[in-house]
């Protein structure tokens, strides 16, 4: 049982977290928000306090105090961060939304300050950076689920767009400030800038365990990715932004593939090792440097394509591979899944420009304009609107007959969290159960993760998270890949 | 020193509910299966104009009460004015999500009528 009790007092404190700016209330509401322990909190000179000040302070204390010992609040036995956990597990759809809204701000806004309550983290100052080439592999693997859930045709000037709000994002961090100066840029700073700096705690490169509660709790959330509601998939995707924005975490481990794991198998001669070796050899005839050698075979491994075992996979990312091979399912499953999904995309870019369309089936593919304007493509989709109603005019009419086949239900399983050893396929839920009646629990499939019945929502719905997931797996792409070159995090040789 | 306690919305709205106005429903929500709650008698709508003002006034003190840090120049008011918000405040917060917490955790009636 759940209530707007949560939402209530989680969305006043978004809207705290989201406000505060003053340097001295972001390290004492923090602080005593997250529990910090004494240790942990930042050394700031501050303002030494005066016999009255401590005498005020004792009376405040005094005039609050609570008749009851065991009533008064204590961080230390519950804190925001046991609040989010708790939260986060809820069945109320709005309170998950709330505290993942909650977790968003914390992250975006006071990073440092969930290191070590609201996230396990562990530094990372020789931790080994992904190469060149697994770097390249990852992003293609993105992509390539990408494509896997939706036509990518019409998705370059997205992802283009997504390339440059990533660079806008991660240069405005408030993390990238201090890593993108260090030692480079000696540009004055105003005393604000010199006081906020001395509250907040020492960025440090740090990496996350994989077996960290909260991460887990966002896994578990997208596992359910197609059955959420769109407001927390939003909210979740939002958060997982957040955690990926901040230039002083290494992704690898806990999103990517740890470089230890990489495996150069033979691929054959022309890209195994041998050829490498050969090539170098023969440069090497002309550089007699035994060193130069050795730095240009470095550098040719750091650019091949390593691959890895399902297994080295992490959690979040192979969650993502099977929700993108669910939609294989829905492909299959479900008549003129394409076609609809390429209207969704379209409906929600364009917005309400497009309400009043009769729905069609299917959609003619739409070239990609040179200019790229959304209002071509509104016209363009008028008038192809217009043809294909034209043209498959029937006695029922095709507007009624699309919202019924929209609104009729379809079991949705949750994914596991890992690749299947054999085929990735394997992990992903047997089969879609199209249903026309919505009460009727699904029989046969049991849930992979509880022993309730697996949640059915209609393709409407269906859609619009399918849309969802496949924008947020190109953010993510565009990020990792802007991440690359801004803060340098792959290694070259 | 501004009663952010007594006017603390939190004291009075203690049970909320996410709406957006109707007319106004984001597209990415109109085609989905999202319904608009209906709430109980003791709950408010975050579309509510009465919510709305309850979270403007809520704000603005907030705000204020940093301007007013920002430009303190005493290091003894300043010291006075971070004790007041930490026990008047900060303390009162712990107290309402910890409340929040234990009604999530009972068998009281939900926010919302479905």
């Amino acid at each position: 049982m759940d209530g707007g009790s949560s939402v209530a007092a989680l969305t006043y404190l978004h809207r705290i977290l989201d406000s505060l700016n003053n340097p001295d209330l972001v390290r004492i509401t923090l602080d005593y928000l997250l529990a910090v322990p004494e240790e942990a909190q930042p050394k700031h000179p501050g303002t030494p306090k005066s016999p009255s000040a401590l005498k005020r302070r004792k009376t405040l204390d005094s005039i609050i105090k609570l008749p009851d010992a065991a009533a008064q609040p204590s961080p230390a036995l519950f804190s925001l961060v046991d609040l989010i956990s708790t939260s986060l597990r809820s069945e109320y759809p709005q309170t998950v939304t709330a505290t993942l809204k909650v977790a968003s701000v914390l992250l975006r806004r006071h990073y440092f300050n969930t290191l070590s309550t609201l996230i396990r983290a562990f530094s990372t100052a020789s931790h080994a950076r992904r190469t060149i080439g697994g770097h390249n592999e990852e992003v293609d693997r993105l992509l390539v689920l990408a494509s896997v859930i939706g036509d990518l045709v019409s998705s370059d000037r997205v992802y283009e767009e997504y390339r440059l709000d990533a660079l806008g994002s991660l240069e405005g961090h408030p993390c990238s400030t201090a890593l993108l100066s260090r030692g480079q840029l000696n540009l004055p700073r105003s005393p604000a800038v010199v006081q906020r700096e001395k509250n907040l705690r020492k960025p440090f490169f740090h990496s996350i365990n994989p077996e960290d509660a909260f991460l887990k709790s966002l896994v578990q959330l997208l596992r359910s990715f197609f059955a959420n509601s769109v407001e927390t998939n939003l909210s979740l995707t939002d958060t997982l932004i957040a955690i990926v924005s901040c230039g002083y975490v290494t992704l690898e481990g806990w999103l990517l593939v740890d470089p230890a794991n990489y495996s150069y198998g033979d691929r054959g001669e022309e890209n195994g090792p041998n050829k490498t070796r050969r090539m170098v050899q023969e440069v090497s005839k002309e550089m007699s440097e035994q060193g130069e050698e050795h730095r240009v075979l470095a550098l040719k491994h750091a650019q091949q394509k390593p691959s890895w075992s399902p297994e080295a996979v992490p959690p979040m990312m192979s969650t993502l591979h099977n929700l993108a091979e669910q939609t294989r399912k829905f492909k299959s499953d479900i008549p003129d899944f394409d076609a609809h999904l390429s209207r969704r995309k379209l409906l929600l870019r364009v917005g309400d420009q497009l309400e009043g369309l009769p729905p069609l089936s299917p959609l003619p593919r739409l070239s990609t304009q040179a200019n790229g304007e959304d209002q071509d493509h509104v016209s363009s989709l008028q008038r192809a609107a217009s043809a294909s109603f034209d043209a498959d005019q029937s006695g029922a009419g095709p507007a009624g007959l699309a919202e019924d086949v929209l609104q009729r239900k379809i079991t949705v399983e949750p994914v596991a969290t890992v690749m299947a050893s054999g085929s990735p396929k394997d992990a992903a839920p047997k089969e879609v159960l199209w249903t026309e009646d919505p009460t009727t629990p699904t029989a046969g499939e049991s849930s992979l993760a509880t022993q309730s019945p697996p949640p059915s929502v209609t393709l409407n719905h269906l859609l619009t998270n399918t849309v969802i997931l496949q924008e947020f797996i190109l953010e993510l792409a565009a990020l990792i890949q802007v991440r690359a070159s801004l803060f340098e995090d792959v290694a070259f040789v | 020193m501004i009663p952010l306690v007594s006017r603390y919305p939190l004291t009075r709205c203690r049970k909320l509910v996410v709406t957006f106005p109707t007319p106004e429903l984001p597209p990415i929500l109109a085609l989905s299966d999202y319904i608009t709650p209906n709430a109980a008698f003791d709950t408010q709508m975050s579309a509510s104009p009465e919510f709305a003002m309850h979270m403007a006034t809520f704000h603005s003190h907030f705000m204020f009460w940093q301007d007013v840090l920002d430009h303190c120049s005493s290091a003894e008011i300043k010291r006075t004015l971070l004790d007041h918000f930490e026990i008047l405040f900060l303390k009162q917060v712990l107290c309402v999500y910890r409340e929040s917490f234990c009604w999530a955790h009972s068998d009281h009636v939900q926010g919302t009528l479905h």
